[in-house]
């Protein structure tokens, strides 16, 4: 019954990313946007966001959300520029971004898991310590990356597959076998249904809290290499509303912010669905604030329309109704 | 054996903030040129106040609203035009406080109807909030406001002190009142310490979350008055990120991020201290990257302090770790 559920509710997502191919065909003009560099190069522009979207659909199905991503990614790309700077050495900068971005992470997931205070507030308050952290680096200053990141950033394979959506489905493949093979992506499927039974039966869900706060330290600065390498420069305005966007990209493909419910595959068609939306809309010549207003319409919407679809599923099974009714009386 | 009032309150939160913020104050006043700023400061104080008053609401049932940065520029659009066409302003108060409400009562209904934490759906409507401008007739900066308008959001008692600054202490009386003395405070405490008893008791859990939204839309309404009234033009980017003033102020006051706690007076005292960080980072030349630090320490600090207080109280809350 449920993998039935999970698996039509990707169709949708399918459906809606090629009806959405379709749409811009028609409507940009000359059907430039059926030519393959163009339609696969919409992934090139969204797949930082879908880097980070990933470990956030972790974070989302066990119930809490980190709003600290874009300035996470932001501070650690900042490292990144200023470690190259100094070394000239693009391995060691980018160890240094990694490591840096774990660092960030880190700080993230232990007060979350030794403290009693919920991650969103966590990461709001994280938030404005990494954007001050990207203040003391930065300065009023933007970075430029090195040529062989942005080489790498803006380079295609066969001039068609853009590097970009080459690590996106490489990072893909690995949080989906994480997902869906191993024992962690049980357990964090089990703590977002309902975390005090996981931990008494002896599984230490605070370490795994955690762990995937480290593993979102480290797709951030991923990302923000990711990011560099695509549009040059990051400076302190760079990350404004990015949290809103990753977390438009897990929702939108099916993860339910009260926990439990989400795949990796959706959020994986979340991120093309809006590299189309983002590309098509530019290519019509309409501005970035139509895009930031139809993300949060989508955003709204899918929320609703998550919402309801979990209350049918409730209707429809009625052990699956007395289950949640005692999770949410147990969670409130 | 009557307590006395005073040593009551100074063993309270709200009394030992209090005591923290008074050093404070003449520590900056000692060591910076703070009178010659005295008047911007209690001119940013006094919306503050009003914004902390808006979260607190919220923050009190153990919901927030991230949008209320972002829309008070949206507010401020709507108001500057109507200014700008001559509309005497307590009407254009009133339209403030209703595109506020408007604003608060989508987040409260999409939150009571369909159960989505407001979190999230304050989180879409800051995306909203900026992408509308395109959508409007002559969108952008609203510029050329009346000077004779300016002024009235200028004008001020005995030196330094703002009237919009007395509006909003007269606000911050009322809601004294209002959560202590009327049915409906005592509700939004007893929806906000315990849905399900405040149900089993009675109360309309889902109306008073509807109806506590809306009041704090209102509120943000006015905040955005009092934060657009004294400027000659409005720039509704300006105000994207105010909430990270707000939520602060409310968190610090004492209000526990689970809910059923807080009061009034409490923010107060941490809208004087909020505005008086913000006022040091730029009296004594710090710049953002103090300012965001400062405030990130400090919410982290106080939601701490105020989770680990009253930790016997919502141990059940927290252990099966729902979202708060």
């Amino acid at each position: 019954m449920k993998n039935k559920f999970r698996i039509s509710n990707n169709i949708i997502l399918l459906v809606v990313l090629i009806a959405l191919i379709i749409m811009f065909g028609v409507l940009v003009p000359d059907g430039i946007f059926f030519m393959p560099q163009v339609l696969i190069g919409t992934t090139s522009d969204i797949a930082y966001l879908g880097v980070m979207a990933l470990p956030m659909t972790f974070i989302i199905l066990t119930a809490g959300i980190d709003l600290s991503v874009g300035f996470l990614m932001t501070a650690s790309a900042m490292v990144f520029s200023k470690v190259f700077v100094a070394t000239e050495n693009l391995l060691i900068a980018i160890a240094a971004a990694i490591a840096a971005g774990m660092i960030f992470g880190f700080i993230n997931g232990i007060i979350v898991a030794k403290t009693k205070i919920h991650s969103w507030l966590v990461s709001l308050a994280t938030m404005y310590i990494f954007q001050s952290v990207t203040w003391f680096i930065g300065g009023s200053h933007s970075y430029a990356p090195g040529n062989g990141l942005v080489d790498f950033g803006t380079g295609k394979i066969a001039g068609i597959i853009p590097n970009q959506l080459i690590v996106l489905i490489v990072c893909f493949v690995i949080f989906e076998i994480l997902d869906t093979r191993t024992t962690l992506g049980r357990y964090l499927h089990a703590i977002g249904h309902n975390e005090e039974a996981v931990i008494f039966s002896g599984v230490n869900a605070k370490m795994i809290q955690c762990l995937i706060f480290v593993m979102m330290g480290v797709m951030c600065a991923i990302a923000g290499l990711m990011f560099l390498g695509k549009s040059w420069e990051v400076n302190q305005t760079t990350a404004l509303n990015m949290n809103i966007e990753v977390i438009t990209l897990v929702v939108l493909g099916g993860t339910s912010v009260a926990g439990g419910v989400g795949s990796i595959r959706g959020t994986f068609i979340a991120t093309l669905i809006i590299g189309v939306l983002k590309k098509g809309l530019a290519l019509m010549g309409m501005s970035g604030d139509v895009y930031n207003f139809i993300l949060g319409a989508v955003l709204v919407v899918s929320l609703i329309a998550f919402a309801y679809l979990e209350v049918r599923k409730k209707l429809a099974s009625r052990e699956m109704a007395v289950k949640n009714m005692n999770e949410s009386a147990s969670a409130e | 054996m009557k307590k006395n009032p005073v040593i009551s309150f100074f063993k309270s939160r709200e009394g030992i903030l209090a005591i923290f913020v008074a050093i404070f104050f003449v520590v900056l006043a000692m060591t910076s040129n703070l009178s010659s700023d005295m008047y911007s400061f209690l001119k940013d104080l006094s919306y503050m106040i009003v914004g902390g008053l808006a979260l607190m609401l919220v923050i009190m049932l153990g919901e927030i609203d991230i949008s209320s940065g972002t829309v008070l520029g949206l507010i401020g659009f709507f108001t500057g035009n109507l200014l700008k066409m001559g509309v005497p302003i307590p009407i254009v108060v009133l339209v403030a406080m209703a595109v506020g409400m408007v604003n608060s009562a989508v987040i409260g209904f999409i939150h009571v109807r369909f159960k989505v934490p407001s979190m999230v759906v304050s989180l879409a409507m800051v995306k909203l909030h900026i992408g509308i401008f395109p959508l409007l007739p002559n969108a952008g900066w609203v510029s050329n406001i009346p000077k004779e308008i300016t002024a009235v959001g200028n004008a001020k008692v005995a030196g330094v002190v703002p009237v919009i600054l007395i509006f909003s202490i007269l606000i911050l009386l009322f809601f004294m009142w209002f959560m202590k003395y009327t049915r409906f405070g005592k509700k939004i405490y007893a929806v906000g310490g315990s849905k399900e008893s405040a149900t089993l008791a009675g109360i309309n859990a889902g109306k008073v979350r509807f109806q506590t939204f809306t009041i704090s839309g209102a509120l943000l309404g006015i905040t955005s008055m009092m934060y657009w009234l004294p400027a000659s033009q409005v720039q509704p980017s300006g105000t994207n990120g105010l909430e990270m003033y707000f939520i602060p102020i409310a968190v610090v006051s004492g209000v526990s991020i689970l809910g059923g706690t807080g009061r009034p007076i409490g923010i107060l005292i941490s809208a004087v201290l909020i505005a008086m960080l913000q006022r040091a980072c730029i009296l004594w030349g710090l710049g953002n990257s103090w300012l965001y630090l400062t405030y990130g320490v400090v919410v982290l600090i106080a939601v701490y302090s105020s989770v680990t207080d009253f930790s016997s109280m919502i141990k059940n809350k927290q252990t099966t770790g729902g979202a708060a």
